[in-house]
């Protein structure tokens, strides 16, 4: 379990969080959103120890973020894929910078080889095995910052906008891939401006002023969002509601609804 | 007046292991006062046709010009990059904006004028103006990179992704303003969003490896799009329409707006 138990933090321009109180359990997928500067890239930097609370405490598995003797063994436990695609690597090259966190788990050299293969296979960028990160496009790079974070098979995967820049099938691709991983036990915390993205997640929360203002499934915190027209909804979602219908997330879920009026 | 692009190939780190053949001989000619939209998937050569634009880079064989001239740097093409910290250096967003704006012989006072006017524009208050871009959130960053373009009051803009990472309160603004300003500006919009870039341009060009293999215009694209496997080069919104339509309903799939879908759909419900 990751738990925040109170948490404030602030920067030099104001508070950013403010007695935040989250819990976000094994297993689970839980969608963020929030206008920009709301607070959400600190929340995921909170939830590793990059960034330390002024009051309250974060833990991952009951160890706090503030003990830095056991970081690593949150680190481990937890990986992010960051916002900014430039931000991530380690290594020179793709295969050195997804060797390097397998290598720190202490693996054999076969089972790191078959990992390496199984992600770059998964996320369809087998080609890029060999090459330089820092001469690769902004969407092979977020594809790459992925498969980094994938491969060490974390208990956790914290993702900030992680298809921003992808085309349409990749982003099709990896979505479909972490509902997958959460079927099979990862915990999944995915932040985003794009509510088409979260149509398979767990729990929704939005953060605005400091504070956790929205906290619930997907369908109802999105029809909360839809009548207070402050934030965007699923497109399907939106047309349901607009229709009468009632209310789906999915394209397949609408065409289904529409079908039966026919 | 206009962007020319012939027989343009661009290879990277070539006779190398690693050659990358990013641009594979594109003719493009990109008209005054258009806005011109670049989809394609990843590593489709989006981002270096525009840096050869912008005249950062120059291509391995073929020729670019623009008003009949080679591109060069800051010289009337104005460029949002895809990595917005990639236009930043100094310590405060002020002073990285007056850097631009002293190189056009500008006063004081005008240059002062000229940010605040653009900072209202994309929504963005003055108190931004001392702080450091890269303190900043992403979102706002992007946004402070683009107001750093927007105030060169550039001929022609190359806009790079630039709703990633946006709020959508932020990106309706852009949206507007682009709309606005293309009546002056010749702008060339690149972005995995389909549904903005279907609402934004006039023309749409599809890359794929290094090749054009859809140049047209908005309605053309849809017909494209639809007859594409899966369906993946139309927005959401006309991705429902099209099941819709091979499901038998009538509705009209050129469309582009949640409301007007809406009113599409409720229409041929009634009548069945
Ligand atoms: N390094 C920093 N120094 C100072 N202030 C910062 C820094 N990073 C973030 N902030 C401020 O903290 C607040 C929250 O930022 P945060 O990055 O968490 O927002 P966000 O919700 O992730 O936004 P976005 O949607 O743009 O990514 C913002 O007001 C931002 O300006
Ligand atoms: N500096 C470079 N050195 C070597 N190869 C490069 C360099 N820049 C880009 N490439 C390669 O050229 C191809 C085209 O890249 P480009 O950045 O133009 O794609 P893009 O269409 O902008 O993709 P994206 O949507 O991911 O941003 C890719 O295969 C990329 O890896
Ligand atoms: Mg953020
Ligand atoms: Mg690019």
């Amino acid at each position: 379990m990751i738990e925040f138990n109170d948490i404030y933090f602030s920067r030099s321009t104001g508070p950013v969080l403010e007695g935040i109180q989250l819990r976000i359990k094994k297993g689970e997928y839980l969608g963020i959103m929030g206008d920009n500067g709301s607070g959400k890239t600190t929340l995921a930097r909170l939830m590793t120890g990059l960034l330390l609370p002024e009051k309250g405490d974060v833990r991952v598995n009951g160890i706090s973020t503030g003990d830095r003797n056991r970081l690593l063994e949150i680190r481990h436990s937890a990986g992010t894929v960051f916002q900014n695609p430039d931000a991530q690597a380690i290594g020179e090259t793709v295969e050195e910078d997804l060797v390097f966190g397998l290598e720190n788990l202490g693996l054999p050299v076969p089972e790191i080889n078959k990992r390496i293969e199984k992600y770059l296979d998964l996320l369809e960028i087998r080609e890029l095995r060999h090459r330089t990160i820092r001469t690769l496009s902004g969407g092979q790079k977020q594809l790459v910052n992925l498969a980094a974070v994938m491969v060490m098979e974390p208990e956790y995967i914290i993702l900030d906008e992680p298809v921003s820049m992808v085309d349409a099938g990749h982003r099709r691709i990896i979505l479909e891939h972490i509902t997958r991983l959460n079927h099979e036990g990862t915990a999944i915390v995915h932040i985003t401006h794009d509510p088409d993205e979260l149509t398979g997640c767990h729990r929704l929360i939005v953060l605005s002023g400091c504070r956790i203002t929205h906290n619930g499934t997907p369908p109802e915190v999105f029809n909360q969002l839809f009548v207070e027209k402050k934030m965007d909804v699923p497109a399907p979602f939106a047309i349901s509601r607009e229709l009468g219908l009632p209310p789906v997330l999915t394209t397949e879920a609408l065409l289904e609804e529409i079908c039966q009026l026919k | 007046m206009s962007i020319e692009i012939r027989h343009v190939t661009h290879i990277y780190d070539a006779g190398t292991p690693h050659e990358t053949r990013a641009l594979d001989g594109i003719d493009l000619t990109i008209g005054k006062g258009t806005v011109f939209g670049l989809v394609g998937g990843i590593g489709s050569g989006k981002s270096t046709l525009a840096s050869l634009m912008a005249g950062l880079d120059s291509p391995s064989d073929g020729s670019i010009t623009i008003d009949g001239e080679v591109p060069s740097p800051g010289k009337n093409v104005g460029i949002l990059f895809q990595q917005p910290e990639d236009l930043f250096f100094e310590r405060t967003l002020f002073k990285d904006m007056v850097l631009g704006l002293t190189h056009l012989g500008l006063s004081e006072e005008e240059v002062e004028k000229r940010i605040f006017f653009t900072l209202d524009q994309v929504g963005l208050s003055k108190q931004i103006l001392s702080r450091s871009p890269f303190h900043l959130n992403r979102g706002t960053l992007r946004l402070a990179a683009f107001a750093s373009v927007l105030v060169m009051n550039p001929g022609y803009l190359i806009l790079d992704e630039p709703t990633a990472s946006l709020d959508p309160g932020s990106r309706k603004r852009l949206v507007e303003i682009i709309k606005r300003i293309s009546e002056d500006i010749t702008i060339i919009y690149i972005s995995h969003r389909l549904q903005e870039v279907i609402e934004v341009s006039d023309r749409l060009v599809v890359l794929d490896k290094g090749n054009i293999t859809f140049n047209g215009t908005r309605s053309d694209y849809l017909d494209w799009g639809a007859g594409q496997d899966g369906g993946e080069y139309l927005p959401i919104l006309n991705q429902i329409l099209y099941r819709l339509h091979q499901l038998g309903l009538d509705v009209d799939l050129k469309v582009t707006q949640r409301e007007d879908v809406v009113e599409q759909i409720r229409r041929t419900l009634e009548r069945t």
